[in-house]
């Protein structure tokens, strides 16, 4: 890859990326962090990255860096303190039932939250997903079966608050 | 056809179902699996949601463009371009500020402890010949010849010192029954045989070990995706298990390996592996062969 595709891989992926790394880490400046770590680690890589692995290579090192920011983030919680309403903070681009979807996505485990984003913003493979995850097929479904069915039990709970509702 | 489905994988197959990729045979096989374990199917596979991905627009693209050029300069920059810090050294700099990494530093090898030399380490196989073959006697002028890793300053000679010195070999050690394991494995295997799930405890020593190991992670993912042969694939996916297998304990031997990954030989990093692994059991006799192997490969 050279320069220029690289500033091409920036212009292609770099939305996308961090609306990854913020909708998986609910906060603006870590998922920048994220962003700008992984296209260092592109960089660094330039000459040997194919540019058509590029997208995957990204993510892949975008993965690995949130999850190190969410171990981060747990050790210094106390002096960083992540507001839990990064979203309403900054912009909120879910409406409605997407932004409640969203909202319950936060609470799941990382494993089946990655997962899930990968697949749904990104149309990943169950394979790619593994590749860039570091699991097996299998498990990448069973990931994502069980975000999808927490993602349905939440809906299904508020359609039951509103039924009971007068 | 008596499958594999198990109470760990069944949701697995519930999807492929739900996406019209199951065959009617497996399908029943799950409908059974299912009725056995006392579920609702219809329950199970009702519709499920879908994200709809939001248009984010991330503001800092033109300051990512450009970037200085890698070699040299690692990231710094002197002129008014941006300079691209890693996530490591913020995350260095914010535990430093925090005063919770005066023990460890980026590169352990210079504040770790100190431990006995490999040579004096107990063998992990009694039965095995113990010689005492330090490792520190591999032939320098091959590992002179291996290129340092591009992203540090790691040079030769502190390779060989990590490998003499370095406290985390004894670690290294304990995941060697398993690291022995890796010649019989195939890509399939790798992924779903191994323990390749990191289920580390987080403390800030293993934070600070880990901003180093992820570098070296980082050249296996390379290799991952830059590689054009299924050989190449499989050497990356050898390096990352043994990332895995170590919890990240990766560099000393693994740097070797490692190294042959940079070089996309793979003749010489399973070279390297033999012989790493030889040392580790002081294996007098397999070191001899696997250190002539890999000094035939290197000088081929």
């Amino acid at each position: 890859m050279d320069r220029s595709q690289y500033n091409q891989c920036v212009e292609q992926y770099a939305d996308r990326l961090f609306r990854f790394a913020f909708s998986s880490l609910r906060n603006r400046e870590q998922a920048e962090d994220v962003v700008q770590e992984s296209f260092a680690r592109v960089w660094e890589k330039v000459k040997t990255v194919d540019f058509a692995k590029a997208k995957s290579y990204l993510f892949t090192t975008a993965h690995h860096a949130m999850i190190d920011e969410v171990r981060h983030k747990q050790h210094f919680a106390s002096i960083e303190d992540c507001p839990p309403n990064e979203l309403k903070q900054t912009h909120n681009p879910y409406p409605d039932v997407n932004e409640m979807l969203h909202k319950t996505l936060a609470t799941l485990p990382e494993a089946q939250r990655n997962t899930l984003l990968l697949r749904d913003y990104e149309g990943y493979s169950y394979q790619e997903i593994g590749d860039i995850t570091g699991m097996s097929e299998a498990q990448v479904k069973v990931n994502i079966f069980r975000a999808r069915t927490a993602l349905k039990n939440r809906l299904k709970s508020i359609d039951n608050l509103i039924d009971i509702e007068p | 056809m008596k499958t594999n489905i198990t109470i760990d994988n069944y949701e697995a197959y519930l999807l492929d179902y739900m996406e019209g990729n199951l065959s009617p045979e497996m399908t029943a096989e799950l409908k059974a699996f299912v009725a056995a374990q006392g579920l609702d199917w219809d329950e199970l596979t009702e519709e499920l949601p879908h994200l709809e991905a939001p248009q984010i627009v991330y503001e800092g693209k033109e300051k990512l463009k450009n970037p200085e050029p890698v070699e040299g300069s690692k990231g710094r920059s002197s002129d008014n371009k941006r300079t691209i810090v890693p996530l490591y050294v913020k995350i260095a700099s914010a535990a430093a500020a925090a005063g919770l990494l005066l023990t460890v530093t980026l590169w352990p090898e210079k504040s770790m402890p100190k431990v006995e030399p490999i040579a004096n380490l107990k063998p992990i196989e009694i039965s095995r010949i113990d010689t005492h073959e330090p490792i520190a006697l591999l032939p320098r002028r091959a590992i002179e010849s291996i290129d340092p890793m591009p992203h540090t300053s790691l040079r030769w000679e502190d390779l060989l010192s990590e490998v003499q010195n370095n406290g985390r070999i004894a670690a290294e050690r304990e995941a060697m029954p398993l690291l022995a394991e890796l010649p019989t494995k195939n890509i399939t295997s790798l992924q779903t045989d191994l323990p390749l799930t990191n289920t580390d405890e987080p403390d800030f020593g293993f934070l600070a070990w880990r901003m180093n190991a992820n570098l070296a992670y980082t050249e296996y993912e390379a290799s991952t995706f830059s590689a054009e042969t299924e050989d190449e694939r499989e050497l990356s996916l050898i390096g990352k298990a043994i990332f895995k297998l170590t919890d990240g304990r990766h560099d000393s031997f693994a740097s070797l390996i490692s190294s042959g990954l940079t070089t996309a030989k793979k003749e010489i990093s399973l070279a390297a592996t033999d012989m790493a692994l030889a040392a580790y059991h002081r294996a007098d006799e397999h070191f001899e062969e696997a250190k002539e192997h890999w000094e035939e490969k290197l000088g081929e």
